[in-house]
């Protein structure tokens, strides 16, 4: 058992054996290393057919057209295209984005950019669970509202949001619905036309891919536009200049298709191990599950633990690599904003942890973080002033 | 957030091991007790100590906080365990802080824990 036991997988993931196997065959003077824009020679017909196929089939696991897919460097410049872009491209339409606080910062910043450009952002608050009632978005669409920006699968308490019923508010405003979807493959079946989605953001190294490549899917049909952010050679239909990485665009698709493929199979193993670890730390007093139950992917526990500080509990937690929103810098304390939008008290939000298993996890590993998970609340606890008062009440 | 990475062996030691963990009653008559921080932001400390003879003979602290306010109590109670009163005045936030490598932003904890230990040795004058 390798230590620190990797329980951080909503963070990023280990490459899948079979994926680098595939990613290998693109990069050495043996393989199809050649530029896929170069269209001389039989080096880049191979590298650009690899990047064709493998467009084909990530739009195969979302349901998209293949022309739907743009590859881009990851989710976080695909949020970015996806919203700065059409922000821009619409904008005499209207100068109004709707997001929600619980979104991730690479929505909530490229959002807060577009306030320089004369854009108004309305932030949709979640109820104590973490879900954004479909009725707050549609009270919150103005005359001027053009785009709407909510997660699909959250990165923090691994909520799933009710996609297809705000698709169904923008839908009849014709408003365009962009979803990040970067925590989705692999947990959750995603369809963009069942979610009925006009933008969705996707990430290879969230599902056992490579880290440096996502794709932003752009609806065909009813047209949706972007402007470019990057520019340099016209690339991808010349919305994302920049030369191809065939090797980690194959190592996505590879990726996507295995996780599509052992989609079913794959959740009920994790939900096990999942349902284990959380049977361990809920034996531990005081602890408090952050975010909805019911409508969690199945890797995903956030945890709240009193009477303990949230860096001396990682710290206590050093043979298992967990993550928590928290940031403490001086005398202030600077915990997930997450967690605060849902109203956790920011003292528990400071000690919440994240723990996120994935396709390694194994049962003794589970087994162990249990341990080391209640021997540690226990350790601090006993060092800790708070809890002795508690005690003595 | 300061990177658990930056902390030092000798902060790394302490919080993981920390020394004079403990509680005394405050009713008895030779316990000398000192509180520091704020509950409410989770950040707090009791230093108590018992004395003989102007020594220090028995030394021990609770906190709730960081791993440096953790490691700053076990270091200090240690340090200052069995020396006279008085020398407390002799340890400055500067010395732990370079004894035990803490980056500025956590001064704070260092100051709360003296304060804890002046506070106690205020008791005592006052007793």
């Amino acid at each position: 058992m390798r230590l620190p036991v990797y329980l951080d997988n909503m963070a990023t993931t280990p490459v899948d054996p079979r994926v680098t196997k595939r990613m290998l065959g693109f990069l050495e003077a043996n393989g199809h290393f050649g530029n896929p824009a170069s269209t001389t020679h039989s080096y880049g017909w191979q590298a650009s057919e690899a990047v064709e196929m493998a467009r084909a089939q990530v739009a195969s696991c979302i349901g998209a057209n293949t022309e739907e897919i743009i590859w881009t460097s990851g989710a976080t410049e695909a949020n970015n295209l996806a919203i700065i872009g059409a922000a821009r491209f619409y904008s005499r339409k209207g100068k109004h984005i709707i997001t929600a606080k619980t979104e991730h910062k690479a929505v909530l910043d490229p959002c807060r950019a577009l306030i320089k450009e004369g854009f108004e952002i309305t932030y949709l608050e979640p109820d104590a669970q973490g879900i954004i009632h479909p009725e707050k978005l549609e009270n919150a669409i103005r005359k001027d509202t053009i785009l709407v920006s909510l997660m699909h699968v959250n990165n923090e308490i691994g909520l799933i949001q009710d996609i297809e019923s705000y698709a169904a508010i923008t839908r009849q405003s014709g408003i365009l619905l962009h979803s990040d979807a970067a925590q989705s493959i692999g947990k959750v079946k995603v369809d963009v036309n069942q979610l009925n989605v006009d933008l969705l953001s996707l990430s290879a190294h969230k599902v056992y891919g490579p880290k440096g490549i996502g794709a932003l899917y752009i609806r065909r049909e009813p047209r949706v536009h972007v402007e470019p952010l990057i520019y340099g050679g016209g690339h991808e239909k010349g919305l994302r200049s920049g030369t191809l990485p065939t090797h980690l665009i194959v190592g996505m698709a590879e990726a996507f298709m295995i996780a599509n493929a052992e989609l079913e199979e794959e959740k009920k193993k994790i939900k096990l191990l999942r349902d284990q670890l959380w049977d361990g730390i809920n034996k531990i007093e005081s602890i408090h599950l952050n975010g909805d139950w019911s409508n969690r992917v199945s890797n995903n526990l956030n945890v709240g633990f009193d009477y303990v500080d949230g860096e001396a509990l990682l710290m206590a937690l050093q043979d298992i690599a967990v993550s928590t929103g928290s940031a403490c810098t001086s005398a202030s304390l600077e915990p997930s904003h997450v967690l605060l939008a849902m109203g956790v008290p920011p003292l528990l939000a400071h000690a919440s942890l994240r723990f996120s298993l994935g396709r390694f996890t194994t049962e003794q590993e589970v087994g162990f973080a249990i341990d080391v998970i209640q021997k540690g609340a226990a350790r601090l606890r006993n060092l800790s002033l708070l809890w002795e008062e508690r005690k003595n009440d | 957030m300061i990177s658990l990475k930056s902390y030092s062996a000798v902060l790394v030691q302490h919080f993981n091991n920390p020394q004079n963990v403990g509680h005394f009653n405050e009713q008895d008559q030779n316990v000398y007790t000192g509180r520091s921080g704020c509950i409410e932001s989770g950040d707090c400390v009791r230093v108590q100590f018992k004395i003989d003879d102007g020594i220090i003979n028995e030394i021990c602290f609770k906190a709730q906080g960081s791993c440096a306010t953790i490691a700053v109590a076990s270091w200090v109670t240690s340090k200052i365990h069995h020396f006279p009163v008085s020398e407390i005045g002799n340890l400055s936030a500067e010395l732990i802080m370079t004894e035990l490598q803490l980056p500025a932003a956590k001064k704070h904890c260092v100051l709360m824990v003296l304060d804890a230990l002046q506070k106690a040795a205020l008791s005592l004058k006052s007793s």
